[in-house]
């Protein structure tokens, strides 16, 4: 994202709660129009970070520009931002029309007009005709489309979410993934989410900034974020990872040979970390990478023997955890079940063999990476 | 084989203490209604015959109808200053991160249990000290004084009864503090409002002893009624009286019950 591009730019923001350090030096820009999911656990700052955009707390230190504008001496009602609160904060004293409506009194719209609004934000979030629903007679679904509409007729340039799906059950929050995200491309508004579960922000986001004690470990695209994590803190964070320690021996153009020991000399691509021969490094590879096989498969690949340990059967997909001497971890592998026979590897303390590709390798640096700018 | 629980199991002995219980509280009160249609001043038995003198010599008598009034007006004047306090002290202690909280709502506390009486001598002093003239106003400011606490005991739940994040969504929402205030937080404590308002005019309206430290020429009706009981004759109309503020009384309780119970009805979010 270059300078002139975003459109929300946080620059080097703080935040402290007495001695603690919620948010720690944030910079991060924003462009116009992008879904940007900040992901990380609880206690990691995302929130925070996110009621400081939305005005209810003021930065330590730092400046948030959002639409070229410096945001600190704005209050809250005064922002060009719209927020759906966790706990949508739904008014209990008055109904779903005066709700949306609510937000809208400084454009002294006509009444006909007004309700002509409303009515077409109850089209947009699927309910119509529930203007005069009372706010206790909604379910959590509904209420949580209704904060929605009321934070877009206002039509604001930022939508903050703030973990909305988070009290839905499993299979309304991934249908009102979908929905969100296909409303978001249809308002073209700036969506800031924040979640904690890294599904979700996989699912709907453009970008994602993976946070953790108040810093943001890489900024990336989902697919980068899960196939090119620029360290070991991300790499752990999203899906699962088999981590193992090398040595770089020798470097040739983009890739290096790597000595890991129990593992043996591996090849592995090198992306962008200026490694040099003789560094220690993190070999990466993800449980789906790997492919399992009674012999040893041809070709050209890695490959080694082990021992199988543990199964874990998940519907979809089983994980195999294979035990190979010298490493205190078994290896996770995961392989689709996509035949419907209960058949393959089931049986444990059987040899098997693991291979798999050089590109599915990722080298990460020892130290904590990057994160903090 | 029963149909209710364990718990709901009928007990005879304290249906038995229930009735008692009852009884105890309120025949007494109900020999004042008793006693104000009897045709005698003497409250005593047997009953003579019916009347209703007592309520048209009330009803003709000037001095007790300016002290109703004064209390009246002391009631209402307290219980809405003494409420319009009670609602920013309860958003201050509710909303606001501040230091030492417990210790101040502590002290704003403390005059529902320190006795009426140390109170009206230390206002007497003061009063006298500042050589301010003693009136409805003195009483009506040491009213304010004893009704502040009740006033937040009765607010406090209202505010904490309902999430911080509605008062912000209303602020994203583009409303600044006073049309938040106005558009969502009052309409929410609104029925605490009510009751804090009905609770401060009946303690003041009834309250004795800080009045009678603090009053000037102007007597409350306590006072009024207090000065009553000296002369025999006028006994059976302060009982009309009397009968007729219970009358008022409980149509009021009723009311801010109901209120009460309407305010929880409508703030109780389902389907969570």
């Amino acid at each position: 994202m270059s300078q002139d591009e975003a459109f929300i730019s946080i620059r080097d923001v703080s935040k402290s709660f007495g001695p603690v350090k919620a948010v720690d030096h944030v910079s991060m820009e924003i462009g116009a129009g992008e879904f940007f999911s900040l992901l990380g656990p609880s206690g990691c700052g995302k929130t925070t970070l996110l009621r400081m955009l939305a005005g209810f707390e003021a930065p330590t230190s730092g400046e948030i520009i959002i639409d070229g504008q410096p945001m600190s001496a704005v209050p809250p009602h005064q922002r060009p931002v719209n927020m759906v609160f966790q706990s949508y904060a739904i008014f209990p004293h008055l109904n779903v029309r005066d709700n949306i409506a609510y937000g809208m009194r400084k454009a002294k719209l006509p009444r006909r007009e007004l309700d002509a609004l409303v009515e077409e934000m109850l089209e947009m979030i699927k309910l119509p005709g529930y203007g005069n629903r009372r706010s206790d007679e909604l379910s959590g679904g509904e209420r949580q489309r209704i904060a929605l509409a009321r934070a877009l007729i206002r039509r604001p340039k930022v939508l903050l979410l703030d973990e909305p799906l988070g009290a839905l059950d499993k299979k309304l929050r991934e249908q009102m993934q979908l929905e969100l995200r296909a409303l978001q491309r249809s308002v073209g508004i700036t969506f800031v989410f924040v979640t904690h579960d890294q599904e979700e922000a996989l699912t709907m986001s453009d970008r994602i900034a993976v946070m953790s004690r108040g810093r943001y470990l890489q900024i990336d695209t989902p697919a980068r974020l899960y196939e090119a994590p620029n360290n070991r803190e991300v790499a752990a964070f999203i899906g699962n990872m088999n981590f193992f320690d090398g040595q770089i021996e020798s470097l040739s153009g983009n890739s290096a040979t790597v000595d890991t020991g129990p593992l043996g000399r591996i090849t592995a691509p090198v992306r962008e970390a200026a490694f040099t021969a003789g560094n220690k490094v993190l070999v990466a590879i993800r449980p789906e990478k790997f492919s399992l096989s009674e012999t040893r498969a041809g070709g050209t690949g890695n490959s080694i023997e082990g021992t199988l340990d543990a199964t874990a059967y998940l519907g979809d997909r089983s994980y195999f955890y294979v035990r190979v001497d010298g490493i205190q971890q078994p290896i996770a592998v995961s392989s689709q079940n996509a035949t419907r026979a209960t058949s393959g590897i089931r049986d444990q303390e059987r040899q098997v063999w693991l291979s798999w590709s050089e590109d599915a390798v990722v080298l990460l640096g020892t130290d904590q990476g990057p994160g903090k700018k | 084989m029963s149909e209710v629980s364990y718990i709901q199991r009928r007990n005879r002995p304290l249906q038995y203490y229930a009735l008692i219980y009852l009884a105890f509280l309120y025949i007494p009160v109900l020999f004042l209604p008793l006693f104000s249609f009897n045709d005698s001043i003497y409250v005593a038995f047997p009953l003579k015959s019916f009347t209703l003198k007592w309520y048209e010599q009330m009803f003709a008598n000037e001095p007790m109808f300016a002290a109703l009034m004064n209390s009246i007006r002391v009631g209402v004047v307290t219980s809405v200053i003494a409420t319009f306090l009670g609602i920013f002290a309860a958003k201050a202690v509710t909303r606001y991160r501040m230091p030492g909280r417990a210790p101040v709502v502590s002290f704003i506390m403390l005059p529902l249990v320190i006795p009426g009486i140390i109170f009206g001598v230390a206002l007497l002093i003061l009063m006298s000290r500042l050589g301010i003239r003693l009136s409805l106003y003195t009483i009506t400011l040491g009213h304010i004084l004893i009704c502040v606490p009740f006033a937040m005991a009765t607010l406090i739940p209202r505010f904490e009864g309902f999430d911080k994040s509605i008062e912000e969504a209303s602020a994203d929402l583009g409303e600044n503090m006073w049309w938040t205030f106005w558009r969502v937080t009052f309409p929410m404590v609104f029925p605490g409002i009510i009751a804090s308002l009905l609770l401060c005019f009946t303690i003041s309206f009834d309250e004795f002893i800080m009045a009678f430290f603090l009053s000037g020429t102007d007597p409350t009706l306590p006072l009024f009624m207090w000065g009553q009981l000296r002369f025999p004759a006028k006994l059976p109309g302060v009982l009309a009286l009397g009968s007729l503020i219970l009358a008022v009384s409980f149509f009021v309780v009723f009311f801010s019950q109901w209120v009460r119970t309407r305010g929880i009805r409508t703030q109780t979010p389902s389907g969570e």
